[in-house]
């Protein structure tokens, strides 16, 4: 398992309860997990346990069988916002991680290239996040994510400031990515078409459930209008609603 | 480029027949007309004494500019990125900072004499305070998405100071150095009158003395054009180092 969590409990400072309780989860290499509920429910908690960016009151997180006690290599994190550097160039957000893990500036300037040639970014390299729209923001804080070819992508909504349009084309760009890479996948999202998309587990924190609910994904197709895909919508709508399944 | 030198050919303007008018208006010694002064100015230059008192003036600042970037960046950005360090240094600097520092000036007069070193000491005293308050606001109050952005990235000291804290708090240094350099100037006319035998202060004081007052309206121009340079020179360095404002 890339990632194991055992009786896992955080809570705010000031909350009366727990975001997460008792937690228990494993996270298999290359799978594509969707965590869909309500706000407040402690999903961006999760991810950012799983970051290493917090730690848990209890129980443990641990990565490739170690305590997950700070951020570490491997792991991207693309989060709600973007994330992005404003004071670095498009250019200059992408080379980040590779400047960092002191790659060579030709490789560097290589996979750049081809990062923002792939994420249609050619043209605006010299950019700066201001003078961008909201989805090349985040095409550029995908890119940035996954130019070093993480084990795991962590992605806090990513896609919740865009219109509609560009939010399903960038589903279709990472569910894309995602496969290609094989990358182990982390979403937490609002949209429940959006986690049945991409994903091939949910984790739904269904109402009158005391924890999230685990829900196979992998079997529905990726086609919006397909029937399966439909149905499983009406599902996790249904679970996090806590109607009965309505089969 | 049109935009911006226009307006403020038009202010410079605008002041500059204000004194002609106060000028005419109270017909005094003691007030020349903006003819008189540019010709006293460029008299001075030709006579060779405007530069050596210009060059020392602004050596002073320069120095005590460079000196109190030198320690309140650094300090600021540490100070604010410890809730410990922040809480122990905001209430040294309520009690420090209020205080008339330029008070100080004959006793650092009488410790290190009349030379640059207490004009130094005095100005880099006073704009160290301005410039830490400002750096260490804007380190206190860096976004946390971006802190949380380079953590994911790298958790070495160096690099997150070089990627994230430097670049952050660059337009508040910068900001606060603006503010600064009209504080250094004036803090400097009165190092230079109290205790001194050179620069742009002692010009003044000594045309005022010698009721030459288009000489002293010379030396006012002189603190005038120094004060204009070093806030361009900022403006150059924040368009410069900053393009992403």
């Amino acid at each position: 398992m890339i990632y194991t969590l055992k009786d896992v409990s955080y809570a705010y400072t000031q909350a009366k309860e727990a975001v997460l309780d008792a937690f228990d989860w494993q996270i298999a290499p290359h799978e594509r997990w969707g965590l869909v509920g309500p706000s407040g429910c402690g999903k961006t908690t999760l991810l950012y346990l799983l970051a290493g960016l917090k730690q848990p009151d209890r129980g443990t997180c641990h990565y490739n069988g170690k305590p997950c006690l700070a951020p570490v290599e491997g792991v991207s994190f693309i989060q709600q916002n973007y994330g992005l550097f404003r004071w670095k160039t498009v250019r200059q957000n992408l080379s980040l991680p590779l400047l960092l893990a002191k790659m060579p500036r030709a490789e560097i300037t290589a996979r750049v290239d081809a990062m923002t040639a792939r994420l249609g970014l050619s043209g605006l390299a010299d950019q700066y996040p201001a003078q961008l729209s909201g989805g090349q923001c985040q095409r550029v804080a995908i890119g940035r994510a996954l130019i070093n070819a993480p084990k795991v992508l962590l992605m806090d909504e990513p896609f919740s400031a865009l219109d509609a349009m560009t939010r399903e084309g960038l589903q279709e760009e990472m569910l894309a990515l995602s496969l290609d890479s094989g990358v182990t996948l982390v979403l937490v999202t609002h949209s429940i078409e959006e986690a049945v998309y991409m994903c091939d587990k949910l984790l739904v924190y269904a109402k009158n459930s005391a924890a999230p609910l685990v829900v196979d994904n992998s079997a529905t197709s990726h086609d919006r209008y397909a029937a399966d895909f439909v149905k499983q919508c009406a599902r996790v709508k249904a679970m996090l609603e806590g109607r009965p399944d309505e089969k | 480029m049109k935009n911006k030198v226009l307006p403020i050919l038009v202010a410079s303007l605008a002041l500059l027949l204000l004194w002609q008018g106060a000028s005419l208006a109270l017909d005094k010694a003691f007030l020349p007309t903006p003819g008189a002064s540019f010709a006293a100015f460029v008299g001075l230059c030709a006579d060779g004494e405007m530069w050596p008192a210009f060059r020392i003036s602004a050596l002073r600042v320069i120095v005590s500019t460079l000196l109190g970037v030198a320690l309140a960046v650094p300090l600021g950005m540490v100070c604010g990125r410890s809730a410990l360090l922040y809480r122990i240094a905001s209430p040294l600097v309520a009690v420090l900072y209020p205080l008339p520092k330029i008070v100080f000036l004959p006793i650092l007069v009488v410790l290190f004499g009349l030379g640059n070193l207490p004009k130094i000491i005095l100005i880099t005293l006073i704009i160290f305070f301005q410039i830490f308050v400002v750096v260490a606001d804007a380190a206190y109050q860096l976004p946390q998405e971006s802190v949380d952005a380079m953590y994911t990235l790298t958790r070495k000291r160096w690099a997150i100071f070089r990627h994230l804290l430097l670049p952050a708090c660059l337009p508040s240094v910068l900001t606060s150095l603006r503010i600064s350099v009209g504080t250094s100037i004036a803090v400097l006319f009165f190092a230079e009158t109290f205790a001194s035998f050179d620069g742009l202060g002692y010009l003044i004081l000594d045309g005022m003395e010698r009721r030459e007052y288009a000489d002293m309206f010379a030396g006012i121009i002189g603190m005038a054009l120094l004060g204009i340079l070093l806030y361009e020179c900022l403006q150059l360095i924040e368009k410069r180092c900053c393009r992403w404002l």
